[in-house]
């Protein structure tokens, strides 16, 4: 017999309780870690910076300047994260130096922020011809110019960035499992064929890092954890805004350290300690597969090339949008005109910020391949190399001004947390800034006599000076701008707080119905 | 009269293909910021400084009206304006086109994608979306005078999710903020406080992605 045919009920829903649902949808330590190693890109750095860093500076200690660096940030997360929790655009430096050591400093950092994403990301420019010409060379027999190479990327991010793609959780997943397992193969196969006959120690000597060159060695290290910061962007999404953040941080800085110091120090082992630099100056970003090529055969040296490539193009859009969203910031706030804080409504993408990104990265093209100067030793190096100090100012003021902050936040918590690291961590990056401030002509790899050194850091201290000016204005022209400055999105809300009132506070005789 | 919620539906499609203005992120946190908007209207919550309180219930007109505030009551220590709106977006999207379907305003269409089917609603009545955006219009345009709170309310949270350069698409953008921001101004503290929220939470999308 057939059932007699229900009405149609309307769809209901289980009422789930507000605080099941979003702890549900809180992020752990193992996504918050993922999110953040998968923007750092390793091949970009093991094949590209560590190459070039070791040719250009001339000095064997790289794998030992990573583990500084690294200590030096895991000591830095500490008082980082303590920070974040009092910090509403928490993914900014900048927001952190205007909180901790005042607003027109926030500003000058941001400023410099813009300038430092900016270079780095047009650096890449310069790496990715290098990177795909030889694969197109041998498997379409295209023999292309580097900037033809340069301006099919540049396309690809502009449009992504207009689309506000950033890329796939599951595509950069297997990238990143990918390029660590070929980085991991390549280091294997280094180590298991070195040159001398016995595995050398030799790039782990703290000896050789007593040159004069150890800035340079210890700036070309931050240049490689760029990125790491992002973990506090998820603080407001994860399960313990503290520790969650904490932990997936020092995940973060620990993988990282072990990946490029194991991986610089075993092309040493495989070239021989004393051979390192020759060979690198001779095979530039080729010398990574040039060795795999010797001892792995050309299918994963293939498969490397290929993911050299992606990883550069995943580093670019990462790239990009961490400069585009410090422009939307910005806009936000009002410090900037507040179009650049306008998103598009279909794609929700910081649309100013990305096109003026894109109209710098266009620029640079351009300029290089008129001008024929070469793009990776002079882009993608110096770039690279000028971006990573800028970013090293920045965690500098960041570390001073987490300092400033936690010592006047009245807190129960441990001291060593509160107190200790951040100042033990400020104290060694100001050493590092230092150090690399005094070293730029070995770092880029110019006589001592040349200008350019001069220029990098003159840059920064224009920015900064007149994002400090600007500040000063505002403060005297906008005021709710000013009293804006480091809040990020957060600054529409807060303009308008005022206390929980007790009734409605308005009347309105016709409610709608 | 037409519902908060309702009304930023519609003015989220486009009136005469139907296509939806925004992406999937922004029409969600819009609805859920207007559905918070609705229990204001209906003096239900109170709301500042990041936070809301639930008042003495009242029986509403609208069974979905009246079961997002039996929740904010429900779960009185839950106070967060964003973690309310967060929560109210996973399931905004389809509880406010099943109420646009009660009242003969919309329609479900089944889509497929790629492998799973999704429900999308589709609003019916293309004049009546296209007197919408025109009474919209005219109220952001015509000054500080204070007005029916909830147009103007709508004006904001259309605004925040940037639904005004559609509405107001021959205003140059600077006055278009201009102008809403100043209507915006002229409302009580209480709904200015919601449209602050529902910008920095569209803000915060761009600024915290997940990737």
């Amino acid at each position: 017999m057939p059932l007699p045919r229900q009405p149609l009920k309307p769809r209901t829903r289980k009422p789930r309780s507000v605080s099941t649902t979003l702890a549900e949808a809180r992020l752990g330590v193992p996504s918050v870690t993922f999110f953040v190693i998968s923007a750092a890109t390793p091949l970009t750095v093991v094949a590209g910076v560590v190459t070039t860093g070791y040719a250009v500076t001339g000095i064997t200690g790289l794998p030992l300047g990573f583990l500084i660096i690294g200590a030096v940030l895991a000591l830095f997360c500490m008082g980082y994260v303590a920070m974040a929790r009092d910090v509403a655009n928490a993914g900014a430096f900048s927001a952190y130096i205007a909180r901790g050591i005042g607003r027109p400093i926030g500003v000058a950092g941001a400023w410099v922020a813009v300038a430092a994403y900016n270079a780095l990301q047009v650096g890449l420019y310069g790496v990715i011809g290098a990177a795909a010409t030889p694969l197109l060379a041998v498997w379409l027999s295209l023999q292309l110019p580097w900037w033809a190479v340069a301006l099919v990327a540049w396309l690809l991010v502009a449009v992504l960035g207009l689309l506000h793609v950033d890329l796939n959780s599951r595509v950069l997943a297997v990238l990143l499992v990918a390029e660590v397992a070929i980085i991991l193969l390549y280091s294997l196969a280094n180590l298991t064929h070195p040159a001398t006959g016995t595995v050398r120690f030799d790039g782990l000597d703290p000896t050789t890092l007593a040159t004069p060159g150890l800035g340079a060695v210890l700036a070309l290290a931050v240049l490689g954890f760029v990125g790491f910061e992002s973990t506090v962007v998820y603080s407001e999404e994860a399960r313990d805004p503290q520790r969650t953040i904490r932990i997936a941080s020092f995940i973060t800085v620990a993988v990282i350290t072990a990946l490029y110091t194991m991986s610089s120090w075993a092309m040493t082992v495989a070239t021989g300690p004393d051979q390192i630099i020759t060979q690198s100056q001779t095979h530039s970003a080729e010398l990574i597969f040039h060795l795999a090529g010797q001892h792995l055969g050309p299918t994963l040296v293939d498969l490397g090339r290929v993911l050299f490539v992606t990883s550069v193009l995943a580093a670019m859009i990462s790239f990009h949008n961490t400069t585009a969203r410090y422009i939307f910031a910005l806009g936000r706030e009002r410090v900037l005109p507040e179009i650049l804080g306008h998103t598009s409504p279909r794609t929700g993408a910081p649309q100013l910020g990305s096109l003026l990104q894109t109209a710098v990265g266009l620029a640079v093209i351009l300029l290089y391949a008129t001008a024929g100067w070469d793009p990776v030793a002079h882009l993608f190096f110096w770039g690279g190399t000028a971006g990573g100090v800028g970013v090293l100012l920045l965690i500098t003021t960041t570390a001073i001004a987490i300092v400033r902050h936690l010592a006047r936040t009245p807190t129960t918590k441990t001291t060593w947390r509160f107190l200790a690291a951040p100042v033990l961590a400020a104290t060694a990056l100001i050493l590092v800034l230092v150090l690399a401030l005094t070293n730029l002509p070995t770092l880029l790899g110019v006589p001592p006599d040349s200008p350019v050194p001069w220029l990098i850091p003159c840059a920064y201290l224009t920015f900064a000076a007149l994002g400090a000016l600007w500040a000063l204005v505002l403060y005297h022209r906008r005021p709710t701008a000013y009293r804006s400055i480091g809040l990020g999105a957060k600054s529409a809300a807060l303009r308008s707080g005022g206390p929980v009132p007790d009734h409605s506070d308005f009347q309105w005789d016709r409610p709608p119905s | 009269m037409l519902l908060l919620a309702d009304g930023f539906f519609l003015l989220a499609h486009d009136s005469i293909s139907w296509r939806c203005r925004l992406s999937p992120r922004g029409l969600r946190l819009g609805l859920a910021a207007a559905l918070l908007g609705e229990q204001l209207l209906f003096q239900q919550i109170t709301l500042g400084n990041g936070h809301l309180r639930a008042l003495p219930a009242w029986a509403l007109p609208d069974p979905l009206a009246q079961s997002v505030g039996d929740q904010l009551r429900a779960e009185p220590e839950v106070t967060s304006v964003r973690d309310w709106m967060e929560f109210l977006s996973r399931d905004a999207y389809d509880a406010v086109g099943e109420r646009l379907i009660r009242q003969n305003l919309a329609q479900a269409r089944v889509v497929r994608r790629f492998l799973r089917t999704a429900t999308t609603y589709v609003p019916v009545n293309h004049l009546h979306a296209a007197a919408l955006e025109d009474r919209l219009a005219v109220e952001i345009g015509a000054g500080p005078a204070f007005r029916e709170p909830d147009m103007v309310l709508l004006a904001g949270l259309a605004h925040a999710t940037g639904l005004t350069r559609f509405i107001l698409a021959d205003t140059p953008p600077p006055i278009r903020a201009q102008r809403v921001d100043r209507a915006v101004a002229a409302l009580p503290p209480s709904l200015q406080h919601l449209v602050g929220h529902t910008n920095a939470a569209v803000g915060d999308a761009v600024l915290t992605p997940r990737p």
